[in-house]
């Protein structure tokens, strides 16, 4: 179509319009889809911006959060890093998951890492006993915890460790245990301090023990003595009124020879409940290890090879030497015993010592100063700890009845206390035993060397 | 021959010390206890005392402080079983406070005869 140019251009225009409605429509209709569209975005827009708002705030949420957490991992981070107790998570297999470096101080390593990569096995590189881990596995997986269990451990060293641990199992939700954790407190100190208050009281009860048992034995002994004065004056009447030769004189020969030994023996019981000085002078300790040495070669069988060292410069004394012979015979002669069966090594050995004050003094009982140290020491089957514990009680005896009173090594004892000394006694089974017997030695006088 | 006074708590000692003393051919007589020795002793003071020392009533060192202050001239033979002191430490006391010897229980007959010589030496 062509425009006709002779109309007005105002009333033109609307024919125009009118000419094309679809057109107006469709402007129209844009026009409603325009706003329309400026309506949703708008709404999406602020829906956006909610959303973003919330997402902004979750962010921060999340940051404080992750925050917070951080610190309170690092709370308890430094709470297990710098705690003076051990602590420790481990698998319940007995690997560690991660140790403290309070706890590989403690186990003797320079840092956690280093003890990680040298510990594989709990049980078996920490624990002395390795049937206290599974005791340990045992209470912890029935009870859930462990509270407080007192156990030794094997430093990186190798030095023995007394530790008091509490600890606790942490299971998934199908109660599978997932790993250990636990504090460990280093409590050798106090169990030491127990071991000697225990040994301490051990100690005076078996001294109170010997007293008691010297009390009754000198009452014994006493009343023994009153007994046997009045057999041995009554068997020499009869025997006044009885024919020499006659068979009755001969068995009240024999009663006189049992009385004899019944002396022998009450002298024992009042020498082990002896509370005075037995009657002393100065004596070379050699001389009478040389003595009854040689009346051993003479008396013992072959399978038992006898040695001798005299290695102390000053071997002087003040001493009863009859007790002393007696203690060292009697040594002796147990020893012998002890390798009656498949013969052995008797060692007798005597060295001077000094005992220092208050140092590792191996008897306890002594002042510090310079002592013969006398050793009597076997191959032989050894004794038993139990049997060990009361080997100087008077009438304690291993031996068959008839074949020993009890009374040897009480009254060795009593001879070596009643002359200021000691005698300590240490023993394997199936390796031998080791008797020392510590006597002062004698001060030189004036003028000697 | 002497007159002996024993002094000792045990029954069956006293009886064959007695016994033996008189065939010994001494004069004896016997007490079961310090006290009852001490008056013995009053009554009719013997020439020798042997006398225990652990004993009821009155103990031999303190018997003998007693004789020895009545009678001066009495001799004693201290003796003993032993007690919370060895036998040894007990007589050298009993010695020390004027026994002119001693005898540790039990003792044979020669032990005894040679006490008495010694006791009863002039």
């Amino acid at each position: 179509m062509i425009p006709d140019s002779s109309a007005p251009p105002a009333e033109a225009a609307a024919p125009i319009v009118q000419a094309h409605p679809e057109r107006e429509d469709l402007e129209a209709e844009l026009n409603r889809m325009q706003r329309n569209f400026a309506v949703r975005v708008a709404a999406r827009t602020a829906a956006l911006r909610t959303t973003n708002e919330q997402l902004y705030n979750e962010i921060l949420e999340r940051k404080k959060a992750e925050r917070a957490l951080r610190a309170t991992e690092r709370k308890y981070r430094g709470f297990f890093e710098h705690s003076i107790e051990g602590a420790y998570q481990s698998t319940a297999e007995g690997q560690y998951l991660s140790v403290n470096p309070a706890l590989a101080r403690l186990y003797g390593y320079a840092n956690p890492a280093e003890m990680m990569a040298a510990v594989g096995n709990i049980a078996r590189d920490v624990y002395v006993d390795p049937g206290m881990r599974r005791r340990f596995q045992e209470m912890i997986e029935r009870d859930g915890e462990v509270r407080n269990l007192e156990y030794q451990v094997r430093q990186r060293g190798g030095e023995v460790l007394w530790i008091s641990e509490s600890a606790r199992v942490a299971r998934n939700r199908h109660g599978r245990a997932l790993y250990y954790e636990g504090t460990i407190r280093n409590i050798s100190s106090r169990k030491q301090a127990e071991a000697e208050a225990a040994r301490l009281e051990q100690q005076l009860l078996q001294l109170q023990k010997m007293e008691a048992i010297g009390t009754l034995a000198s009452g014994i002994a006493h009343d023994f003595n009153n007994i046997l004065g009045g057999i041995t004056g009554y068997v020499e009447l009869v025997q006044d009124d009885l024919p020499a030769g006659s068979a009755a004189a001969s068995h009240l020969h024999e009663v006189m020879s049992a009385l004899q030994r019944a002396k022998q023996v009450v002298r024992q019981i009042l020498t082990f409940s002896r509370q005075a000085p037995p009657q002393r002078q100065r004596i070379r300790l050699g001389a009478i290890v040389e003595e009854v040495v040689n009346l051993l070669h003479a008396t013992l069988p072959s399978t038992i090879v006898i040695r001798r060292e005299i290695t102390a410069d000053q071997d002087e004394t003040i001493a009863d030497p009859a007790q002393i012979h007696q203690v060292l015979l009697n040594l002796g002669t147990n020893a012998s015993h002890a390798m009656a069966v498949r013969g052995g090594v008797l060692l007798v050995r005597l060295e001077s010592v000094f005992l220092g004050d208050p140092g590792p003094a191996p008897v306890l009982t002594l002042p510090s100063g310079r002592y013969l140290k006398l050793t009597v020491r076997d191959t032989g089957h050894g004794i038993r700890p139990e049997v060990l514990r009361r080997i100087f009680e008077p009438f304690f005896t291993t031996k068959p009845v008839g074949e020993g009173t009890g009374l040897g090594l009480s009254v060795v004892h009593g001879i070596v206390k009643g002359h200021g000394g000691d005698i300590q006694v240490e023993s394997i089974p199936g390796a031998g035993t080791t008797f020392s017997v510590f006597l002062p030695m004698a001060h030189h006088g004036p003028g000697e060397a | 021959m002497a007159h002996i006074l024993i002094i000792d708590d045990d029954a069956s000692m006293r009886g064959s010390l007695s016994h033996t003393l008189e065939r010994l051919g001494h004069r004896v007589s016997a007490s079961p206890d310090g006290k009852a020795g001490v008056a013995r002793a009053a009554e009719n003071p013997p020439d020798l005392v042997i006398t225990d020392l652990i004993m009821p009533e009155k103990e031999g060192l303190e018997t003998i402080m007693e004789l020895r202050q009545q009678h001066p001239k009495i001799r004693i033979i201290a003796m003993s079983g032993g007690g919370r002191l060895s036998n040894e430490d007990y007589l050298h006391l009993a010695k020390r406070f004027g026994a002119a010897t001693t005898l540790a229980k039990p003792f044979t007959r020669e032990e005894l005869k040679d006490a008495l010589a010694q006791a009863l030496a002039p």
